[in-house]
């Protein structure tokens, strides 16, 4: 099912929680709805399933508008954050909650239960009250009650939060497995910017109730509109400068670009910048300035290095078996072919 | 000093324990026929036996189980039917919350009082039917005051038991109906099944608690028996109070005998409560 936002607004306690979202989902698409807590998301998810009213705009589903349509006649189902799993109910009472409520007789429910219940891998916890259940097993038994509901539309409010990175990574695979299965359209609300790379068609980036850059996820990682969605999607360097006939100038760094003139900032991820002894000839030759070490912070693998020159602090990571300390000097390499530029 | 503070703190407490243990164990053992001011030494049960035979005795138990299970039985269902309203139309907060927390506060007495203005036959329900032409006479409005049914106090047991239900509930209806009742809507249940499968099953707890507060209350309570209550069968506590009153002074074991069973059923109450209590605790702790 195709879902469509236009000039969605919401407030709650006349405070303004969402602003004028326009969106378009369409049929069987993961978008993920990535923004940091408190934007609005989970609103904007309730506002989907119907459970709070719009102050403006439309939900269309399918073309039809269900901006008025009662929450259980939307075939629109949220597996919530804190999951509400019901705890008078058994795994297989509340799976089959959903397929109870729209009337299927008992013999069809049951099957129909014990092949949820089959494709999250609950074998053998059927009659197993909820409370008795571990954080992934609830995880598992909510997005099988979900399912069982028959939605048109999945929306998931950050069901992986409260797991560890195992379970974490399980449960990805398992939905991912599901929505291929079933061909759900999905919207995926989530804080992690992996999770949203690593799941999602297309991303949508959230801030402060509006919806700021909506795309594929490499575009939004390639081209964020603004420092903000930069710094959200990691962040790196980021190096002031001007672009004047195709040519973008700076204090640390000049380079030739195709971009109109005006005020624009570089952004160089940590993996573009290369750390050089000042014996080797700097690659390249956009700059020959000097760096000198401020910090070593020891990761592992990689040891992050952050290195100070023409009053500007950069970040980067060299291996490990570096014989570099604190007050070193270093060229540092710029890698053009992975410089962002957005432009002020 | 510090070590005995906590023990001082506490002392207003024991006291009123002490008291309050040492009252029923008086009770019990002068309810077994021994009072030595009276000359009474001998231990028996034989008050007992008379207690649960006598059949003005046997009435009045019978009677109070059957106002005080009446009217929470009513007033559970009533109350749980209103915090269903209020939650369903966003009312469990605000305005109407202190309206209903009103008739909590207002004591017993008037209660009465106002029952019996309302629906005496000479009450404002009956002059009010009859201006409209409703009923022929004042005096064809039915009997509801002191008569053997008990209608009279159970209606004003509900007046003031009703809105206690609904302060006890409404907060974890309304808690359970944003949450949970929500998340049955999403899946497609209509507010109706929502509130079926799901709210009302999780609130039974609280309705259950609050069933076994207002039965104990009102199996102990003497003063809307007395002042609604028919002449026969009389509840309870009224018995127990003529017994104790009684010029004779050799009537108090049978007084004693009357409140012990009324101590004995609310320990019951009480057992049944705690055991619910208990219940809620492990689930929490799940």
């Amino acid at each position: 099912m195709e879902l469509i936002l236009g000039n969605l607004s919401v407030a709650i306690d006349n405070k303004l929680i969402l602003d004028s979202i326009n969106l378009k989902v369409k049929k069987g698409e993961l978008l993920a709805l990535l923004g940091p807590s408190g934007c609005g998301k989970s609103t904007l998810l309730k506002t989907i399933a119907g459970l709070l009213p719009p102050a403006s705009g439309y939900v269309m589903l399918n073309g039809k508008d269900a901006t008025d349509l009662p929450p259980n006649q939307r075939g629109v189902v949220i597996v919530f954050q804190d999951l509400r799993l019901f705890p008078n109910m058994t795994v297989e009472e509340n799976i089959a909650f959903p397929l109870k409520v729209r009337g299927i007789p008992k013999g069809e429910r049951l099957e129909k239960v014990h092949n949820f219940i089959a494709g999250v891998q609950l074998q053998g916890l059927e009659k197993r009250k909820v409370t008795e259940l571990s954080g992934g097993q609830l995880q598992r038994v909510a997005l099988a009650r979900a399912l069982a509901a028959e939605p048109k539309i999945l929306l998931l409010d950050e069901p992986f939060s409260s797991l560890d990175e195992n379970l974490r990574r399980d449960m990805r695979r398992l939905v991912m497995d599901l929505r291929r299965r079933y061909g759900i359209t999905t919207v995926l609300v989530t804080h992690d910017r992996q999770e949203a790379f690593m799941m999602a068609d297309r991303i949508a980036i959230m801030f402060s109730g509006k919806i700021v850059q909506c795309d594929t996820p490499k575009n939004i990682y390639h081209a964020p509109a603004t420092k903000a969605v930069a710094d959200f999607l990691g962040g790196g360097n980021y190096i002031q400068g001007t672009v004047k006939n195709g040519q973008f100038l700076s204090n640390i760094i000049n380079f030739p670009v195709s971009k109109p003139d005006g005020q624009y900032t570089a952004l160089f991820r940590v993996p573009a910048l290369k750390a050089l002894s000042p014996a080797e000839n700097p690659q390249g030759e956009q700059t020959k300035q000097i760096f000198q070490i401020t910090d070593l912070y020891y990761l592992g693998d990689q040891t992050e290095i952050i290195a100070e020159g023409s009053g500007q602090q950069l970040k980067l990571n060299i291996s490990s078996d570096h014989s570099l300390s604190i007050g070193d000097k270093i060229h540092i390499d710029f890698d053009l072919s992975q410089v962002v530029l957005i432009e002020e | 000093m510090r070590k005995a503070v906590p023990y001082i703190l506490l002392l207003p407490v024991m006291l009123l324990t002490l008291i309050f243990i040492g009252g029923i164990v008086n009770v019990i053992i002068q309810s077994l026929g021994i009072i030595p001011s009276l000359g009474l030494y001998k231990p028996t049960l034989s008050y007992y036996q008379e207690v649960l035979s006598r059949p003005d005795f046997l009435s009045s138990i019978a009677f109070s189980l059957y106002i005080s299970f009446v009217s929470s039985l009513l007033a559970a269902i009533l109350g749980v039917l209103v915090c269903a309203l209020l939650v369903g139309n966003g009312l469990a907060k605000g305005k109407i919350m202190q309206i209903t927390k009103i008739p909590i506060v207002i004591p017993h007495t008037v209660v009465a009082l106002l029952i019996i203005n309302i629906f005496s036959q000479s009450g404002l329900l009956p002059r009010l039917l009859y201006a409209l032409g409703l009923i022929s006479a004042q005096e064809s409005f039915p009997s509801l005051l002191f008569a053997p049914n008990g209608i009279g106090i159970i209606l004003a047991y509900l007046w003031k038991e009703i809105p206690f239900v609904v302060f006890f509930v409404i907060s974890i209806m309304a808690n359970i109906s944003t949450t949970l009742g929500e998340a049955a809507q999403n899946l497609g249940a209509s507010p109706g099944q929502s509130f079926r499968y799901v709210i009302l099953p999780l609130c039974m707890p609280a309705v259950k608690n609050a069933f076994l507060i207002i039965f104990a209350f009102s199996l102990g309570a003497y003063d809307l028996p007395f002042l609604l209550g028919a002449t026969a069968p009389k509840a309870l506590p009224v018995q127990a109070f003529i017994e104790y009153t009684h010029p004779d002074l050799l009537h108090r074991p049978y007084a004693m005998a009357l409140n012990s069973i009324m101590f004995f059923i609310s320990l019951i109450i009480v057992v049944f409560y705690y055991r619910l209590l208990q219940g809620n605790l492990k689930k929490i702790e799940r």
